[in-house]
């Protein structure tokens, strides 16, 4: 783009130029072209609307940063005595909202994040001094260990500080993003963003290609709370599930060691890694119990293969129970629970909607009865009676 | 606030209105002022103080310089607007650099320093509105323009939101002499305006976030190294990316100001078309490589004071310009390569500019091609950044080179998309490298800009995206 006269083109040592700055315009009348050009934009937007409708696709809320922000402001909104789900996508789908709040007579914030290792949220949540409510903290193994260079770690990272970073220009920006995608289903940018249908593209990847697998499309649809809901393609559909599951595997494959490290050095690298998240994940349990709130630890169920693939990779003797006894905090693990055994995960790792609903009035009386054994708060604390948490 | 986001749009339109419904000048002028104020609030409030310290000091400053032929005072005011300029882009982008070094150098002299935390956000566009202004004072301190007699004229001039943060830096003698006669948009220049700003949306939303972004990040965040085709398409995307990020601001803050009847100057002529490093930087950001020329490369010699100086000052020039862009060794990497490369230029030109083959069509060509191998190497430390980025240039390039072997990371899609970007944007910019934009549309039937326009329209709509931020918002 050039300008006809510009700073640029005048001598360094020479006056200002006399001669006022002015662009060139085109000689060709623009007004056609504008008409032309929104006409166009409203056709193909509406177009492409119907189509994706067609597909199956309805208006939904996009797992952005700034939903997340929001609702991790509400943690702290009041007198901060919220309860606050953390974890990755199973709690996002297998908990239902409606079932919590109607048990624990308060609203609960969703904060789980997919395929992230929530202890970066948790670990700001324990820092901030206006947080004195209730953690229910999911684990799901191949994430909760996830070390800090790793895009689980940094997905969580990156959601807490884009809230501490959080500018009004990008809170009025949520505001008008979320009026229009509760209107709009092509504003979904999970699968239909120009990135993601680009990445649809069937082109084979080269043979020594080390490529992460991606999930297909139309796997579930958030509402404004960020609970996730599985679509009637995910629950129903078994070419799909299959798709699902393979996907799921092949995420769950831990990567390659790096050629520099010994066998023995890389393990003892990664069980460094593990000792001192725990060891931060403990400092942070004790924070907000020492301000009155409390922590759960909940493990969600997986079933089949996957679950036995979760079994090998991370017994539950190092990982589960690891966590409460270094953490102190109480736990709840559905194979110990005959109430929540017996859910189909349809692609072996989350809930389907209804199974979802049911699972959640199950969970939250041993939910309750698990934090009414935490240690009593101080005296002096702004939290809730353990009792009264749910 | 962004040029992609939606806060954006609402803030733009609003302000579109509300200036075609004032009818005195002034009340216009207060209006972008204001205006100004709340596009850069919207970011950070606290932050809108900087802007009134810079405007207030540098207004005085001028004032004072113009007002006394004494050599000594006129000095000592110049010296208040550097002290207080240099001083908070020192403090804000610097400090922990500075901090680190000085532990680095304490500690290879076996004492252990800690510094302490430094928790401090860095104001977004300060090292565009600190020189900016800056060039004002030294504009009247050199003679070369008066100072403006309206505070109204000049704080606009300091604030103007279309390119407040991440320019072209406008000189005083560009903008001033617009503020003294009502502006107000013809509708030709409404939509010209408005074209190019979606021509800059289009550049930074669609090819730099959407078609390249995800290769270069994925290149230059592996833990590790990857195979050789891979870093260089890694290169090549970020090559790219940079030019159709900042390009893209560029031309959006043209086109938003032009929508008021402002005019700004090109920061960018198809740099990628480029034959020699010379040429690059007459082509790339414009605006800061001229600032750099006046301000710092002639006051330090230039070239017309004997080859030594001429050493000291391209290569001064080129590290302080590199240094500008971040608080890093590799910034500081990339200016020097760049100085070594402008000398090293000079002196093949010299030695063969006047052979007849140098110019033929396979040379030049030959030559355009190797300007380009050369920038996407030195992309590689500037895209390696802070932290780690040594570590992360080095990795890449031994990979580009062959030096190690490693797997393949890219998907075919990411192959298929930084190819064809790259093609396309290599041979617009051939094509463009004699032409002007107004020029070119101007020579195609209505309709066919009709159809471009409301296409690249739709590819916004499409690309969604969560407005990410202008990479040179961090400089």
């Amino acid at each position: 783009m050039h300008s006809s006269t510009s700073s640029s083109n005048t001598s360094p040592a020479s006056p200002p130029a006399e001669a006022e700055l002015e662009r060139d315009l085109p000689s060709a009348n623009l007004v056609l072209p504008a008409i032309i050009a929104v006409g166009l934009m409203i056709l193909a937007t509406t177009a492409w609307e119907s189509h994706v409708r067609d597909l199956g696709y309805a208006p939904s809320y996009n797992d952005s940063s700034g939903l997340w922000a929001h609702w991790r402001s509400q943690a702290v909104a009041g007198d901060g005595r919220s309860l606050v789900i953390i974890g990755a996508s199973r709690a996002a789908y297998d908990i239902d909202l409606d079932v919590v709040e109607k048990v624990a007579g308060q609203r609960p914030i969703q904060l789980a994040t997919v395929g992230s290792n929530a202890a970066p949220i948790f670990w700001d949540l324990a820092e901030d001094p206006s947080f004195n409510g209730t953690v229910i903290y999911e684990v799901t193994p191949g994430l909760f260990f996830a070390p800090e260079p790793s895009p689980p770690f940094q997905a969580a990272l990156q959601a807490a500080k884009y809230y501490h970073n959080w500018s009004p220009s990008q809170r009025v920006g949520q505001y008008l993003a979320s009026t229009l995608e509760s209107q709009l289903a092509l504003l979904n940018t999970e699968d239909l963003s120009l990135a993601k249908l680009l990445e649809g593209m069937d082109l084979a990847d080269r043979t020594n290609a080390h490529i992460p697998p991606s999930p297909p499309p139309q796997f579930g649809a958030m509402d404004a709370r960020r609970r996730l809901w599985m679509t009637h393609k995910t629950e129903t559909d078994h070419d799909f599930q299959a798709l699902m599951k393979a996907c799921w595997y092949r995420l769950e494959t831990p990567p390659p060691r790096p050629p520099i490290f010994s066998a023995a050095q890389w393990e003892q690298i990664q069980q460094d890694a593990r000792n001192a998240l725990l060891a931060r994940t403990a400092q942070a349990v004790q924070a907000i119990q020492q301000r009155g709130g409390h922590v759960v630890f909940l493990r969600l169920p997986s079933t089949g293969k996957y679950r036995e693939i979760e079994k090998s990779l991370y017994p539950r003797d190092e990982g589960w129970e690891r966590i409460l006894a270094e953490t102190g905090a109480p736990g709840l693990h559905f194979e110990d629970y005959p109430e929540l055994q017996g859910f189909d995960c349809p692609e072996e790792s989350h809930l389907k909607a209804a199974d979802a609903t049911v699972f959640t009035q199950r969970l939250m009386p041993l939910l309750a009865k698990q934090l009414a054994a935490t240690p009593a708060a101080p005296a002096d604390s702004k939290g809730p009676r353990p009792s009264a948490a749910l | 606030m962004l040029f992609n986001s939606l806060t954006f749009v609402v803030y733009f339109a609003l302000l579109l209105a509300l200036y075609a419904v004032l009818s005195s000048w002034t009340a216009r002028k207060r209006l972008l002022l204001i205006a100004s104020y709340l596009f850069y609030g919207a970011w950070n409030p606290p932050f809108v103080l900087l802007l009134w310290l810079s405007t207030v000091v540098d207004w005085f400053a001028a004032q004072k310089i113009h007002a006394t032929a004494h050599e000594g005072k006129r000095r000592l005011w110049l010296a208040a607007s550097c002290a207080t300029n240099l001083g908070m882009l020192g403090f804000f982008k610097y400090g922990q650099f500075a901090m680190e070094t000085f532990q680095d150098l304490a500690a290879s002299a076996g004492v252990a320093w800690e510094p302490p935390p430094w928790d401090i956000v860095l104001p977004v566009g300060i090292s565009f509105y600190t020189f900016q202004t800056l060039s004002y004072t030294l504009d009247v301190y050199f003679r070369r323009a008066t100072p403006c007699k309206s505070g109204l004229d000049f704080a606009l001039y300091v604030t103007f939101f279309p390119q407040l943060v991440a320019g072209p830096i406008v000189r005083a003698t560009d903008f001033l002499p617009q503020c003294e006669t009502p502006r107000r948009a013809s509708l030709q220049q409404l939509l010209w305006g408005l074209f190019l700003l979606t021509v800059g949306v289009f550049q930074k939303v669609v090819l730099a976030d959407v078609l390249l972004a995800p290769t270069a990040n994925q290149v230059f965040g592996a833990p590790g190294p990857v195979a050789t085709a891979d870093a260089w398409l890694g290169a090549m995307a970020f090559s790219g990316q940079i030019f159709c990020d900042f390009a893209g601001y560029s031309t959006a803050a043209i086109g938003v100001a032009l929508c008021f009847g402002f005019h700004l100057p090109d920061n960018f002529r198809a740099p990628l078309a480029a034959v020699g490093l010379r040429h690059f930087w007459r082509c790339w950001h414009i605006s800061l490589s001229t600032w750099l020329r006046d301000y710092l490369y002639i006051p330090l010699g230039g070239s017309k004071s004997g080859r030594r100086r001429f050493i000291i000052a391209t290569m001064a020039t080129m590290l302080l310009g590199g240094l500008w862009h971040g608080p890093a060794w590799s910034f500081v990497m990339w200016g020097f390569l760049h100085g070594l490369l402008l000398l090293g230029e000079r002196q093949l030109s010299r030695a063969f500019g006047h052979q007849t083959w140098v110019k033929s069509t396979g040379a030049r060509l030959g030559f355009w091609l190797l300007t380009y191998v050369l920038l996407l190497i030195t992309w590689v430390f500037f895209r390696a950044g802070s932290a780690d980025g040594f570590e992360t240039a080095m990795r890449t390039l031994l990979a580009m080179f062959g030096v190690i072997d490693a797997p393949a990371v890219l998907a075919t899609v990411r192959i298929v998309e930084v190819l064809a970007v790259t093609a396309c944007l290599m041979l617009a910019h051939r094509y463009m490298r004699n032409r002007r934009l107004d020029a070119v549309v101007s020579n195609l039937p209505q309709p066919v800009i009709g159809v471009v326009w409301g296409a690249m329209l739709f590819s916004l709509i499409l690309a969604q995206g969560e407005g990410n931020a202008f990479i040179y918002f961090q400089f």
